[in-house]
């Protein structure tokens, strides 16, 4: 936490950043063991925060950003795997999890309209949750909880005043373009390297706007960082390297016009 | 397994019963379901073994094999541990072993009564291949590329290798423990 407060104090910060939903997450190795009975078994440790529980269809593997890449094949033994959702009363918090990933997402949505509640806070209570999966695991037999990589991402959505396009929010996006245009896509895929040079993750970067449904822009971002070792510690300095990194693309991608809008400190 | 829609199976049911339903082998669709022996080692327990044995696995550092051998990559890990909960298909099977390979890999194998079954996850390709002691081959053997893999080839070993594996269990004289 000492780091993250540290970060923050480096990190440019916004006041009404047009963030509207925030995934934080960590894959692991593979647990088989962990199945619809197991994951049900989970929620009764989570039901008081988040009493909505619905089953969906799992997710395929994630590749790592330093992985090698990975085949898949359909052969099961039991059941197919399966990915549960257990959400907050309001629907703005959002636990997923399934055999390879934990996932907490914060969502603004139309009964809440809350502000965004900072990462901060989301590292806080994603902590608490692990450490509780982790448990959970253990006590349950099911495995070694190790996790291999982790996420964090940001979808931000710009409502456009009229007359407004969104490169005037967005530098990478040519403000010459013709006006003519009925979308506009800017998708990027960058390394992300430590101190010395080596890579550590990836970053994917998109930006869209699709006048025809509804005046507005998205902004997406997702860092990865692969992890060196398994341990808590290990895993929440890359949380913290991921949305440092994640933080500066959205500042440096963006317009001294946006800034102003969102309020840049 | 006992399903509603079990109604249109071979077993007896309803006034006549259950004695029929004894010799019925029908475990997919059976109605009535008889308690078995104790399992020597559940399905689950050995595949949340193999598993921490490979997540141990991941934790060796790089140089591990005085030279420089990388870390176990992590995404060869995870297909590592699909391929055994593939693989170990019900209960009572025998326990893999595992070891390191010097390209970031890892390997799974099992030894039985001369008997062997290897599934290398290498760092380019994948092999996997079952022989007595004769060096017989007892599956189709693969060995390939990850690009190149052949769903129904690799579906098709894996599906063999179950069948040497439920062979081999009944071979076993001294169950090595889950530790």
């Amino acid at each position: 936490m000492a780091q993250d407060i540290g970060d923050a104090m480096k990190l440019p910060s916004f006041a009404k950043p047009p963030v509207v939903e925030v995934a934080v997450a960590a894959y692991f190795l593979p647990l088989p063991g962990l199945d619809v009975i197991e994951l049900v078994g989970l929620h009764r440790l989570w039901e008081t925060r988040f009493p909505k529980i619905q089953q969906q269809p799992a997710l395929p593997p994630a590749t790592g950003p330093v992985s090698k890449p990975i085949i898949s094949f359909q052969l099961s033994t039991g059941l197919a795997p399966v990915r549960i959702w257990m959400l907050s009363e309001d629907e703005a918090y959002l636990v997923q999890t399934q055999n390879d990933r934990l996932i907490l997402n914060w969502r603004k949505t139309n009964a809440n309209r809350d502000a965004y509640p900072r990462y901060s806070y989301l590292r806080q209570l994603y902590d608490e949750l692990w450490s509780e999966f982790a448990r959970y695991i253990t006590s349950r037999e099911l495995g070694a909880v190790q996790p291999n990589f982790v996420e964090v991402s940001y979808y931000n959505r710009v409502d456009l005043i009229s007359g407004e396009h969104l490169e005037d929010y967005i530098r990478p996006l040519d403000s010459s373009w013709t006006t003519e245009r009925k979308s506009v896509v800017y998708r990027s895929e960058t390394d992300l390297r430590d101190d010395f040079g080596g890579v550590i993750g990836t970053q994917s970067l998109t930006m869209s706007q699709d006048i025809a449904g509804g005046h507005f822009g998205r902004i997406e971002i997702a860092s990865r960082i692969a992890l060196q070792d398994g341990s808590p510690t290990a895993m929440f300095n890359c949380l913290d390297q991921a949305h440092s990194f994640g933080v500066r693309a959205f500042d440096e991608s963006s317009s001294p016009y946006a800034h102003e809008k969102w309020g840049r400190k | 397994m006992t399903a509603a829609t079990d109604e249109g199976s071979a077993i007896t049911y309803g006034d006549a019963r259950p004695a029929a339903t004894i010799e019925n082998p029908d475990d997919a669709t059976r109605r009535w379901v008889f308690a078995r022996h104790t399992p020597r080692v559940t399905r689950k327990e050995l595949v949340s073994y193999g598993q921490r044995k490979v997540a141990g696995l991941t934790q060796i550092p790089r140089g591990w094999d005085g030279r420089s051998a990388p870390p176990i990559n992590a995404g060869l890990a995870a297909l590592a541990v699909d391929l055994l909960d593939a693989l170990i298909f019900q209960d009572d099977l025998p326990t893999p072993q595992f070891a390191p390979r010097t390209d970031g890999g890892l390997e799974i194998s099992w030894l039985v009564a001369g008997r062997e079954i290897l599934i290398a996850v290498g760092a380019e390709e994948l092999s996997i291949w079952a022989v007595d002691d004769d060096d017989h081959d007892l599956v189709t053997p693969i060995d390939v590329a990850y690009h190149a893999v052949d769903q129904a080839a690799l579906i098709q070993v894996i599906m063999q290798c179950r069948g040497v594996l439920q062979d081999l269990s009944t071979k076993v004289e001294h169950p090595l423990p889950l530790q």
